[in-house]
């Protein structure tokens, strides 16, 4: 199992979502984040003073999914959140050793 | 020991069998030892106490005694005690003598109140009776004390669970209008009247027999919601969340469905605000008598033949803030006033909202209902729940704490009030109160539009009063929905916004309700990271609407644009290319458009002629160096260029226009058709091809030489979206090719471009990003600018 995790534009985040259901993922955890990688956050100007955006919104997906559909998924994430311009955000994919369901105490891929 | 009973009758059931169980345990006891049975009693307090004993409670329990030994009085505990833990019991009691009793009851007003609800479960009943005359005894002298520490007990624990009613998630023991309440009101009536119960209050004309039937019947409703949640979660859990929500009702017999479970609890609401209104009616008589000077209330005088009777009572309110007082209330509640009252009152209302205690007002017209009649449509949202996953009150409070976050919204953002047209807009306020209206059903914004058309026309507005008041409920979620949806780097965005918000005022008001509306949903629904999203695009489009003045104006020609022309096209046509040209124009330019999407071609070009040239629009695909390509191959055709109007397309096309006139007389626009052709192929060397032709075109320009300083100005705050590069200098016919082609080597792309050449002097306005689509940074732009200002050295020596 891995989870994959991926920072994106918030307003990405319909069509990402869209397309993870339909390679068939079924849960992901979302939150709303600030981060700046690149981007380094902006210099706005607005009314005459200074307004440096430090963060910038982002959110943040997790999914946790059986080994052989990480490609899918990345590759589900690479074309739904790609605008082309800078700060679209990074994909990072961890090793999970184990997942249990609350529930019913299942473990494995049963309970992802 | 749980008996399996329905909810009030269960709970009393329950308590039956307890005090039979608990006989069964003490009745050998006092066979062992008969003396024991005049010196040892055992009695319940609380919920147990008052004969009910719902499935998870707390059994309250008070050992009540003589001086027995201690060996003695530990077998009469122990044998209890130790069978109720067995089943689980959550059990407190306390060993007292009467006496000692009565001191812990003046040190604790929790064990005071349990007191009050003492009831002798078996044993001596001459102990209890002991207990009950000094407890009467105790209160008697104290009654002013007593209720002030019941009744500051009372406020901490509606600080801590909130004030109001309409709490989507309510907890039905401690939270407003909750059991504690009625509690309350049974407590302050004994401590204060000496009354034992609800039946004395009707006797002594506290409460009419309608308001004890209803009082009653609240109670016991809630009383049987709290003892089916109990025997739902198996466990003692008095706060009803929302997932709980659709099977209580469905277990006290509503649809199972999702409107059942919406009047179950707008029936609970209700129930709870009898409550509340019933102990705060008490709590005005109580201080009337205890401090009749403090009392700041808006009191009952005979109502005024001019029919300003109503208005005036609201009229102060809203202004002062004092509530009102219990002979008010209950004067108003429940009456109809005739339709003149009504008319005043309902004028006066949108200003009232802007004053500020309307928040206090409004919660008053709820209660005395006096709301539903100047504004009837108001009534079915009156403790409607909304399921989703941020609402934390019910809609119509959701609606007046609205109109509330505006006036907190005052201090907080001055910027925002600053830009409304004479300080505190009723259409605002009115809007405010309102955006919900049809909320549940589908485009409930649009229906709340077209409602509120209806509506606000009664309360005084029309005209253009009346079309803002329409405009914010219909665009309520504009601003929410494009921040958290649409990317708002996106110029074309940001423009769409623009062109439905016309002005810079309008944008402020319009922000002022969507951080008003989203503050009203509850903390979830308004993180800091959405003020972000929201406060950006905000700031990009009320920028977008300083720099264009003319924007109302832009709105009517998009509309008749797209009369006339499929709606993909029209909504593309940028908004300068839009401010730009008159209406057969973007429609001749729509059109080329369209044939240039449906050919093969590489560019497609327009070619009309003007008295001393002619004008020309190309079509094709946007890249970097395509101004420069399309400059340079003009000049190498023969044209000099008078003035050039780009334009980028959300489709990636540029859509320009250039203004030129032949050099020389043979010029021919064919021709240079063809040499854009083969420079697209890449056939020939554009830059070559220039270098050989510079010199005799040299020799035929400027039209009037003329020594003027050239000025370069980076302009980074004008455009959200761009880095304004203006060049004016003395014309020169290769200059623009020339400046673009520098900005391409920068790796820059033009997004926009305005230039004129006149007889002698050339203005060039360049709207420049980074590859990436973003401004040019500081260091960027100075780099740029040098460049520039050599290259204007050079074409001058």
């Amino acid at each position: 199992m891995k989870k994959v995790e991926a920072i994106i534009k918030p307003f990405k985040l319909e069509e990402v979502k869209e397309a993870l259901t339909e390679i068939g993922v079924q849960g992901m955890t979302l939150t709303e984040v600030k981060g700046f990688g690149r981007q380094k956050g902006h210099q706005e100007i607005y009314r005459g003073a200074e307004y440096v955006v430090d963060f910038l919104p982002k959110i943040k997906l997790e999914i946790v999914v059986p080994e052989e559909m990480v490609e899918r998924v990345v590759e589900a994430i690479l074309k739904s959140a790609r605008t082309g311009k800078i700060g679209d955000g990074k994909i990072f994919i961890y090793p999970v050793e184990e997942a249990i369901r609350i529930r019913t105490g299942e473990k494995g891929r049963e309970a992802i | 020991m749980l008996t399996e009973g329905h909810s009030e009758k269960g709970s009393r059931e329950r308590c039956f069998y307890f005090d039979k169980f608990v006989r069964g345990l003490w009745e050998p006891l006092f066979r062992e030892n008969p003396e024991s049975r005049e010196r040892v009693a055992l009695v319940a307090l609380g919920g147990y106490g008052e004969g009910y004993l719902c499935a998870g409670s707390d059994v309250d329990l008070l050992f009540l005694h003589a001086g027995l030994s201690e060996g003695t009085l530990a077998s009469f505990v122990e044998r209890l005690i130790y069978p109720l833990w067995d089943y689980h019991f959550e059990v407190s009691y306390r060993i007292f003598t009467p006496e000692e009793a009565l001191r812990f009851a003046l040190e604790e007003p929790t064990f005071l109140t349990a007191l009050f609800s003492a009831r002798l479960v078996y044993g001596s009943e001459a102990l209890f009776a002991e207990l009950l005359r000094g407890l009467r005894k105790l209160v008697s002298g104290r009654a002013k004390e007593l209720y002030l520490r019941l009744k500051k007990y009372r406020e901490a624990r509606l600080a801590r669970l909130g004030e109001e009613v309409y709490f989507l998630e309510p907890h039905l023991k401690e939270g407003p209008g909750g059991l504690r309440d009625f509690q309350f009101l049974i407590w302050a009536g004994r401590i204060v009247f000496g009354l034992e119960g609800l039946e004395d209050f009707v006797r002594t004309g506290l409460l009419t027999p309608e308001e004890e039937r209803e009082i009653s019947g609240a109670v016991s409703f809630i009383r049987r919601v709290r003892e089916t949640l109990h025997r739902f979660c198996e466990r003692k859990e008095d706060r009803l969340f929302m997932e709980y929500q659709p099977e209580i009702a469905r277990r006290l017999g509503y649809p199972p469905d999702r409107r059942g479970t919406e009047t179950f609890m707008t029936e609970l609401f209700r129930a709870f605000s009898t409550l509340k209104e019933a102990v705060e009616d008490l709590m005005e008589t109580v201080e009337e008598l205890f401090f009749p000077e403090a009392s700041p209330k808006i009191r009952f005088e005979v109502p005024s033949p001019t029919g300003a009777f109503l208005r005036r009572i609201f009229e102060i309110q809203a202004h002062e803030g004092r509530p009102l007082d219990r002979h008010l209330k209950k004067y108003l509640r429940g009456r109809f006033f005739c339709p003149e009252e009504l008319e005043e009152l309902r004028k006066a209302f949108p200003s009232l909202l802007t004053e500020p205690y309307s928040l206090l007002m409004l919660r008053s017209l709820r209660t005395t209902e006096v709301l539903y009649q100047i504004l009837p449509e108001f009534r079915p949202l009156q403790g409607k729940v909304q399921y989703d996953l941020y609402h934390l009150y019910a809609l119509d409070e959701h609606l007046f704490l609205t109109v509330e976050a505006l006036h907190r919204l005052r201090s907080e953002r001055p910027d925002l009030w600053k830009e409304l047209p004479g300080g505190l807009p009723k259409e605002l306020f009115f809007a405010a109160l309102l955006h919900d209206v049809a909320k549940g059903q589908p485009g409930h914004a649009e229906v709340g539009a077209q409602r509120v058309r209806e509506i606000a026309p009664r309360f005084g507005f029309s005209g253009q009063a009346l079309e803002e008041v329409v405009f914010l409920v219909r665009h309520h979620l504009l601003l929410m929905d494009t921040a958290l949806r649409r990317d708002l780097e996106e110029e074309k965005v940001v423009e769409e916004v623009a062109l439905k918000v016309k002005t810079p005022s309008r944008l402020a008001s319009l922000y002022l309700l969507t951080l008003a509306d989203a503050r009203a949903t509850g903390p979830r629904a308004f993180t800091s990271w959405k003020a972000e999203l929201l406060e950006d695009l905000y700031q990009k489009v009320r920028k977008l609407l300083q720099a264009r003045k003319g924007t109302p104006d832009l709105a009517q020609k998009r509309k008749a644009l797209l009369k006339e022309i499929s709606p993909l096209l029209a909504e593309s046509v940028p908004l300068p290319q839009l401010e730009h040209y008159d209406l057969p124009t973007l429609k001749r330019i729509c059109l080329l458009v369209k044939s240039f999407l449906s050919s093969e071609r590489a560019f497609l070009a327009e070619i009309s002629p003007r008295p001393e040239g002619y004008s020309l629009f190309v079509v094709c695909p946007d890249r970097p160096g395509l101004l420069a390509d399309l400059c340079g191959s003009l000049l190498a055709a023969g044209f000099r260029l008078r003035r050039v109007r780009a334009f980028t397309w959300p489709q990636g096309l540029a859509v320009d226009e250039f203004v030129v006139e032949p050099f020389w007389p043979g010029a021919n626009l064919e021709e240079w058709k063809g040499l854009l052709a083969r420079i697209f192929d890449q056939e020939v060397d554009l830059a070559s091809l220039l270098s050989h032709k510079s010199e005799s075109i040299w020799k035929l320009g400027p039209k009037i030489k003329w020594e003027s300083p050239s000025e370069i100005q980076i302009d980074q705050e004008s455009s959200p979206f761009y880095t304004i590069l203006e060049i004016y200098t003395a014309e020169a016919p290769f200059l623009l090719y020339e400046i673009a082609t520098t900005i391409t080597h920068h790796g820059l792309t033009i997004g926009k471009a305005l230039v004129s050449e006149k007889e002698d002097r050339a203005a060039f306005i360049l709207y420049l990003q980074t590859k990436e689509g973003e401004k040019l940074s500081a260091q960027e732009a100075e780099e740029l600018r040098q460049k520039i200002q050599n290259q204007l050295k050079e074409v001058r020596s």
